[in-house]
């Protein structure tokens, strides 16, 4: 059973730039998350990967409540997160919990590590005294920390300690749901894998539900179990990693796959497959927001919007042609 | 046989900080021929991006060259005046940055910052610097230059940007071109463009290149011969078919294993234990010995030299090689 249903979730910004922006070219409306639908079941991670604006991010805060969207449907657990309101919204906060990138801006640095990660503990579980700081060593030795950390100032790690701080502390809400945002991306490859070991072994050993954000392929296809790619704000395709991987169906998971250096193609010269330049969605026409870029376009792509279709068993993608 | 190109030899830089010396380089040698492309990689930290400021004699104070001989075309650049310096800077070698956004001046049109090349280092008017300028930015493929060239910085894509630097690195035609992470900024597929141009530009113009970054993928598809480099010293040096298909030195291999494959996914990933050493208080002996699986005692009494192991390879190590 899906733990997580997105439904049609859009998030539109307002660009416009105010009364100027209003008269000198009219209202400019940012489609960054554009009717995108998938289901995240439960104890399964769900990859979400594409490029800088492309919406993966924002998807993050909608899922959180931490923006309110523009319509659509989250349906957690059967309920619809986003009609929840302010109580309601930090009862959920319990259950959906985030790991951020950057390791060093996510962690107040006049707190110690035990009321970081202690705070969770306070807030959702009542948890004072003594019990709290026996949970945070608790949970410190299972992020691979050492409990002799514990009063330490977050200045004092290195940039993979202090993520499984971050990891430590959404943890402690003891949360069915965790979210991680590029968690790996600020770190180096040697203690990234360590971080990514981590998550993989807490994922199995807790059997959490994870939503994993990154722009790197090779770090979504070692940890999903679905994979979804995002362009300007809609979503391409979703399939199975194995899928995604061996035999990616659209035009644009195509071509993220051959610019993604991988030290196995060393000997390859890989060329370019797309031209141009990222465009934000800003009032985008209807049609296929990759059309502009796209080496398999036909007439079709610049006036119809192909929709996310299952073209085979779980492989769903949004493109006219592909059969 | 004429010398090579560039030799570095025996090149040690200092860091003089109220917390002692921070030894950023250690006794690195390395050569590169007329039109060869040599890639640096290695974590945050190694000495790499300290290397190709040292090449150019550009270590900001209170950093110092504190011994070693960087020949250029035969001639130390180290006893050069800074008067010569400024003539070899930009003419004779230039570099490329990370951030192409703070390496722009904002304040300059696009024309005018590439056009100082020519009018500082040919004796160019201004008038002549621009035409020249709207040359090198059809160079780089970058469209309707005539009128680029009146837009400023903050106006273009990152793409854009980075294109721009590279024209501005070309424009004097140097013998030797240094890029430190040009593409890390960038999104994978803008990334894949930016290298295909960089090969490009570089079999046109026949000058070298020395390519930095600490993405072993990324290098993999440029570069003619690769050195890793750990802890501020060189430890394996191989041309880049041997590096990948027999790496000799743990750290290497290590670091070869430490990336996620999406078509090993079945395994967990092999992390290095343990992080960094402290740069202020290096372990005796190999800097890695305190990470590797293989030390024995000799590795944490003595420096191993960067000797030939395994054909091509030269290697820093004491027990190279898979077993």
């Amino acid at each position: 059973m899906a733990l997580l249903e997105v439904k049609n979730l859009t998030k539109y910004f307002d660009v416009t730039g105010g009364v100027v922006g209003r008269w000198m070219g009219g209202a400019k409306t940012l489609k960054a998350v554009d009717q995108i639908s998938f289901s995240v079941p439960e104890g399964k991670t769900f990859g979400l990967v594409g490029e800088s604006g492309c919406g993966k991010s924002t998807t993050a805060r909608l899922i959180t409540r931490l923006l309110p969207a523009t319509g659509g449907e989250v349906l957690f657990q059967g309920q619809d997160i986003l009609q929840l309101t302010g109580r309601q919204v930090r009862e959920l906060r319990k259950h959906i919990q985030m790991i951020f990138q950057d390791p060093y801006a996510s962690l107040n640095p006049r707190m110690r590590v035990v009321d970081i990660v202690g705070r969770p503990l306070i807030i959702f579980h009542g948890m004072n005294g003594r019990n709290k700081i026996e949970r945070v060593a608790e949970l410190l030795e299972l992020v691979g920390l050492r409990t002799d950390q514990l009063y330490r100032y977050p200045h004092e790690f290195s940039g993979g300690q202090r993520q499984r701080i971050g990891i430590a502390r959404a943890l402690a809400a003891n949360p069915k749901l965790i979210i991680a945002d590029e968690p790996v991306s600020s770190l180096d490859v040697s203690v990234q894998a360590q971080v990514l070991n981590l998550l993989r072994k807490l994922q199995r050993e807790l059997q959490l539900t994870m939503i994993f954000i990154s722009h790197d392929l090779n770090v979504v296809g070692y940890l999903a179990d679905v994979v979804g790619v995002m362009y300007a704000g809609k979503l391409m395709e979703v399939a199975p990693t194995e899928s995604i991987f061996k035999k990616p169906l659209h035009p644009y998971t195509k071509a993220l796959l051959a610019a993604n250096p991988t030290v196995d193609s060393f000997m390859e010269s890989a060329p370019a497959t797309l031209k141009g330049e990222i465009a934000l969605p800003v009032n985008p026409p209807a049609a296929c927001r990759l059309e502009p870029r796209c080496p398999m376009r036909v007439e079709r792509c610049a006036r119809m919007e192909p929709v996310l279709t299952e073209k085979q068993r779980s492989h769903w993608v949004a493109c006219h042609e592909v059969q | 046989m004429p010398p090579p190109l560039l030799e570095v030899k025996n090149l040690s830089v200092n860091f003089n900080l109220r917390r002692g010396t921070l030894a950023a380089v250690r006794d690195l040698s390395f050569a590169l021929e007329a039109s060869e492309t040599f890639g640096i990689v290695g974590e945050t930290g190694c000495g790499k991006s300290v290397t190709s400021l040292a090449i150019l004699r550009l270590i900001p104070p209170p950093g110092e060259i504190a011994g070693g001989e960087i020949l250029f075309e035969g001639e130390d650049l180290l006893k050069k005046s800074e008067r010569d310096m400024e003539k070899i800077r930009g003419r004779q070698i230039s570099m490329i940055f990370q951030e192409p956004m703070t390496s722009l001046n904002p304040s300059l049109t696009i024309g005018a910052q590439i056009g100082e090349c020519y009018q500082v280092h040919m004796g160019h008017s201004k008038r002549v610097a621009r035409q020249f300028a709207e040359h090198v930015l059809n160079l780089v493929r970058l469209p309707s230059a005539h009128t680029l060239a009146d837009r400023y910085p903050h106006e273009l894509s990152g793409g854009m940007r980075q294109r721009v630097m590279i024209a501005m690195g070309l424009a004097c035609q140097p013998k030797l071109l240094i890029a430190d992470e040009p593409t890390t900024a960038l999104d994978v597929t803008i990334q894949a463009q930016i290298l295909e141009l960089l090969k490009e530009l570089q079999e046109k113009l026949k000058m070298a290149l020395i390519f930095i970054s600490h993405n072993l993928g990324v290098v993999a598809r440029l570069c003619d011969r690769i050195g890793v480099m750990y802890a501020g010293s060189m430890v394996e040096q191989a041309d880049t078919q041997s590096l990948f298909t027999r790496p000799q030195h743990p750290y290497t291999i290590a670091l070869l294993n430490a990336m996620p494959r999406p078509e090993m996914r079945a395994q967990p990933l092999q992390a290095i234990p343990g992080a960094v050493c402290d740069l202020f208080d290096p372990p005796p002996g190999c800097k890695f010995h305190p990470r590797c699986a293989k030390r024995r005692a000799i590795c944490e009494s003595e420096a191993p030299r960067l000797e030939k192991s395994g054909g091509a390879s030269l290697v820093a190590c004491y027990f190279p090689g898979a077993q």
